[in-house]
């Protein structure tokens, strides 16, 4: 058996295109403990990355010993992680959250809850809806957000509700809605096997879904492999062996973009007929394109034009091609323009609907996808829209109150936005579930002084001791995966039912039953006076997330519990979405969004879209460069990007407690250029002090293959595994977001974590 | 060229290019005015560029009908005027307290009434260009006005966003 840490991806088993992909059952058992000294199998899905990977978690004597691939699932074929072969040892860490505690002091549940009730109803009786907010995660269960949103949205009627999925995949959902109409993959997993072209766009896949990163190393090394197409300043596993890599300077996904596509206008390598057919605004892109010529290009990405024009050659000249798109684009400087400009690619060569030619706009945490959905982050639930009045009045309907009761006056307050509003004191109450945004948002210190901020009454609702809960009012100690019962959808639209195998340590309770108590505590109704939330437990509250999906894009009305445990995962809206270039759902009355400007994020009215789109066609959406927030200038030469590694998934709070994992990657570095530390006189090793106009951290230094000018730092790391568990000692942080600035995309939201300038200061042996 | 140009349509290209400048200089105040309101203070910088760029475009065509208009200066991150420190010492102090969003409010109005009387005056000239046949100062009066649009378009996307919260909480 090889070591999975040193090894990550495991033996490959190369395939040819179009071929089936073979099983390999990764298994991973406590020692000593061998396949028939299990009690039970239990059915599950993997929770720390976006890719589903399906799996049986083993349990002997109560307790979790062990995993097990799905050799009969879909997207996994039985392959695992590293990262799901060894973290689930974290849930029986001796440091979980067990009680709840008021104000640091343990306390019951009746005293802990009781107090949130009675600053809510203090809060809405003096200040109302619009002083509450809510802010949650990408990893819980579908049915945990569809409970929130219902309480949020119907019950309270507050319009902050938002989730930490803002920092890893709203630009997904908004490049979606703006190419498509609405959220939801056109693509599937399958097409990586069925493609003779693969683009990777700022998606480290390795690192970040192991498992799909297998499937194309797979095709890679198989006969007839796709040319693959890498564009990332870091030489990462994928680019090195890409056929073409293209190492851009930051912040120009876009100017690419632009470029690729004039070539492709240029050397005719587009489907007319598809495009005539199928969509809308080629002549704005047209002329969008027009002056990016092949050199102009070159010259403002920082790259040779001969590789651009490699680039739209493989982009061009392939019969099926598959795209996907990650942080690269959605951290980034023009974040949905640069994510939009891909799904033109596709529309304007026809790669969408068939085997091998789809897009995966990816989500970077487990159950994104679900948060989107059920409307706790982004739009309102069921991918509706919150400017279409007959769609809030389909959902007044469902839960039978008043539409004046659910706020659709704007859009769904964005995390940022949240933060600020605290920040200026009109919102008074938030509550964070399962997210620790003292280490995973922009510009740490001012996070820290909003959250510690008097005026504001702090939630948090996590399952161990983290940088949040250290400065929250009330902290509710919550059950995790293999502990309660859920479902969630991996970035190509697979559902999966994850089933509770031991019970939740203490007294900590599933994120479910917390809200489901809050909605009693606050006795919320509907219109008729019965319990707004009439729901007990996970598989009651999937029905009725079932009937508020129903007729919409993620249609989950015949997907049940009952099919789930039968098949496996499912995919909601079958392998592909919009064959034969139909977008049912980009019709002015079914849309999603009625788009917004990509450069300002002005929203489009009712009747523009109308005017512009009046069959619910695909968009071809233009878009045109600005220069980014935050150039590099004499006091701050270099050029920060944040990223992650395989080991470690958002602030450790699993991985960091898990042996392997922990071992593997035990603290922070710093990644420079080769000519960058020459130039600074560093060597790999030393330590250094890393400078923005907001913070600092000090790491070691990694030199490896990135870009001249440009710096990595991985952001997982935090401080609650150091002797100063909430805050940074003095100057020297450890937290890549000690240094990020705080901006965003203008549409989607999403923070430009990959932005910012620093300076790179060597220091002295101490 | 058709006509010979006259005097009046002079006057409503300087109008609009003064109209537009104006435009720019209120938006960049903004920007300073609500300076911890990340969103507001990014994105009124690149739409300051933006609206510099279309009043250089029209100053281009001042010559032909007489007008000697200003050009803005190239330097593009230039701030609104000598109080610009003032004003964003002034922001600074204010952005922990709720009044920020009323403020805000009050001065994304006052953006839209500037803007509104930007995309009139743009109206104006480019009725004049049209009536007159002078397509090379349609085409630049219609590229600006693209522009002021934009930036109301923004503006009025905003101001919607904030007026619930600062009127309800």
């Amino acid at each position: 058996v090889q070591d999975r840490i040193e090894h990550p991806w495991g033996p490959p088993t190369p395939i040819a295109r179009g071929a089936i992909w073979p099983a390999r059952v990764d298994q991973h058992l406590t020692e000593g403990i061998a396949s028939e000294d299990v009690d039970r199998w239990v059915p599950a899905a993997s929770l720390l990355h976006s890719n589903g990977d399906a799996m049986d978690i083993a349990v002997r004597d109560g307790r979790i010993v062990g995993v097990r691939g799905r050799a009969d699932d879909r997207v996994n074929r039985g392959r695992l992680g590293p990262k799901d072969l060894f973290a689930w040892q974290a849930n029986a860490s001796p440091d979980r959250l067990t009680t709840p505690l008021v104000h640091g002091r343990p306390a019951s549940w009746d005293e802990a809850m009781g107090r949130i009730a009675e600053t809510c109803r203090t809060l809405l009786d003096e200040r109302g809806p619009s002083s509450m907010a809510f802010y949650t995660t990408g990893q819980l269960f579908l049915e945990e957000y569809w409970t929130l949103a219902t309480i949020a949205r119907a019950g309270i009627g507050t319009n902050h509700l938002d989730g930490n999925t803002r920092l890893c995949t709203a630009t997904a959902g908004e490049a979606l809605k703006e190419s498509f109409g609405a959220d939801g993959q056109p693509g599937s997993y399958d097409d990586v096997v069925h493609c003779d072209a693969l683009a990777l766009w700022g998606h480290n896949v390795a690192e970040t879904q192991p498992v799909l990163w297998e499937r194309m190393r797979d095709r890679l090394l198989g006969p007839a492999r796709p040319r693959l197409l890498v564009v990332d300043p870091r030489t990462t596993t994928p680019a090195r062996e890409a056929e073409v890599h293209l190492a851009l300077r930051p912040g120009t996904n876009l100017p690419l973009l632009l470029g690729l596509q004039h070539l492709l206008l240029a050397r005719g390598w587009i489907d007319e007929d598809y495009i005539s057919r199928t969509t809308v605004g080629f002549d704005l892109l047209e002329a969008a394109v027009r002056d990016w010529t092949p050199a102009r290009t070159a010259e403002t990405c920082g790259l040779p034009a001969a590789a651009v024009e490699a680039a739209a050659e493989l982009l061009g000249t392939c019969e099926a091609l598959t795209s996907t798109v990650l942080q690269g684009f959605y951290q980034a400087h023009e974040a949905t323009a640069s994510a939009c400009q891909v799904n033109n690619i596709h529309l304007l060569r026809g790669m969408l609907g068939r085997p091998g030619a789809g897009v995966l706009q990816m989500n970077g945490q487990p159950t994104a996808q679900n948060t989107r959905e059920t409307g706790a982050n982004g739009d309102l639930p069921g991918f509706r829209n919150w400017a279409n009045g007959e769609h809030v009045r389909e959902l007044a309907e469902l839960w039978n109150v008043d539409i004046m009761n659910i706020p659709h006056h704007g859009p769904p307050t964005h995390a940022m936005e949240i933060f600020r509003l605290c920040e200026e004191g009109s919102i008074r109450f938030l509550w964070i579930s399962g997210t620790n945004p003292a280490v995973s948002l922009p510009e740490l210190a001012r996070i820290r002084k909003i959250l510690g901020d008097d005026r504001l009454f702090v939630v948090a609702q996590d399952i161990f001791p983290t940088e949040t809960t250290a400065l929250a009012d009330v902290v509710l100690p919550a059950a995790t995966w293999a502990e309660k019962t859920g479902t969630f959808t991996n970035a190509d639209r697979t559902v999966h039912l994850c089933e509770q195998a031991v019970d939740p340590p203490g007294q900590a309770r599933s994120d479910l039953d917390i809200f489901l108590d809050f909605a009693r505590r606050l006795d919320l109704r509907d219109k008729d006076g019965d319990p707004l939330v009439a729901w007990d437990s996970p598989e009651e509250a999937y029905r009725s997330w079932q009937r508020c999906s129903a007729g919409r894009p993620c249609d989950y009305s015949n997907i049940s519990y009952e099919d789930l445990r039968r098949e496996g995962g499912i995919q909601w809206g079958g392998a592909r979405l919009y064959h034969d270039g139909v977008f049912p759902f980009a019709h002015p009355e079914r849309c999603e969004s009625y788009g917004r400007d990509l450069l300002t994020g002005g929203a489009f009215e009712p009747t523009e879209y109308r005017a512009m789109n009046p069959d619910g066609r695909a968009l071809l959406r233009a878009a045109e460069h600005v220069p980014p927030v935050e150039p590099p200038d004499a006091a701050h030469p270099l050029r920060l990007t944040t990223g992650r590694t395989i080991y470690h998934f958002h602030t450790r709070t699993k991985t960091g407690r898990t042996p392997e994992l922990a071992a593997a990657a035990p603290d922070v570095w710093v990644e420079l250029s080769p000519a960058d530390a020459t130039a600074l006189g560093i060597a790999a090793g030393d330590v250094v002090r890393v400078r923005s106009a907001r913070g600092a951290i000090t790491a070691p230094v990694r030199v490896t293959d990135i870009r001249e000018g440009v710096v990595f730092v991985p952001f997982h790391y935090g401080y609650w595994d150091t002797d100063h568990p909430h805050r940074p000692a003095d100057d020297d942080g450890r937290a890549a977001n000690e240094l990020t600035p705080t901006t965003w995309d203008p549409v989607s939201k999403q923070p430009l974590f990959k932005s910012g300038a620093v300076v790179v200061e060597r220091m002295e042996a101490r | 060229m058709r006509l010979k140009p006259t005097g009046s349509l002079g006057a409503a290209l300087s109008d609009a290019h003064h109209s537009i400048a104006d435009l720019a200089g209120e938006t960049r105040r903004l920007g300073e005015r609500h300076r911890p309101d990340h969103d507001v203070h990014h994105l009124t910088s690149t739409l300051g560029r933006l609206l510099d760029a279309a009043a250089a475009t029209l100053a281009r065509g001042g010559d032909r009908y007489d007008q000697s208009l200003s050009m803005p200066t190239p330097d593009a991150d230039r701030s609104g005027g000598s109080l610009a420190p003032a004003r964003e010492k002034l922001a600074d102090a204010l952005g922990g307290r709720p009044i920020a969003g009323a403020l805000l409010l009050a001065d994304l109005r006052r953006l839209l009434g500037v803007a509104a009387d930007a995309s009139i005056a743009c109206i104006i000239l480019a009725q004049g260009a049209q009536a007159t046949g002078d397509r090379d100062l349609l085409e630049a009066v219609t590229a600006a006005h693209a522009t002021v649009l934009r930036v109301h378009r923004w503006a009025l996307t905003r101001l919607k966003t904030t007026a619930p919260q600062v009127l309800t909480s």
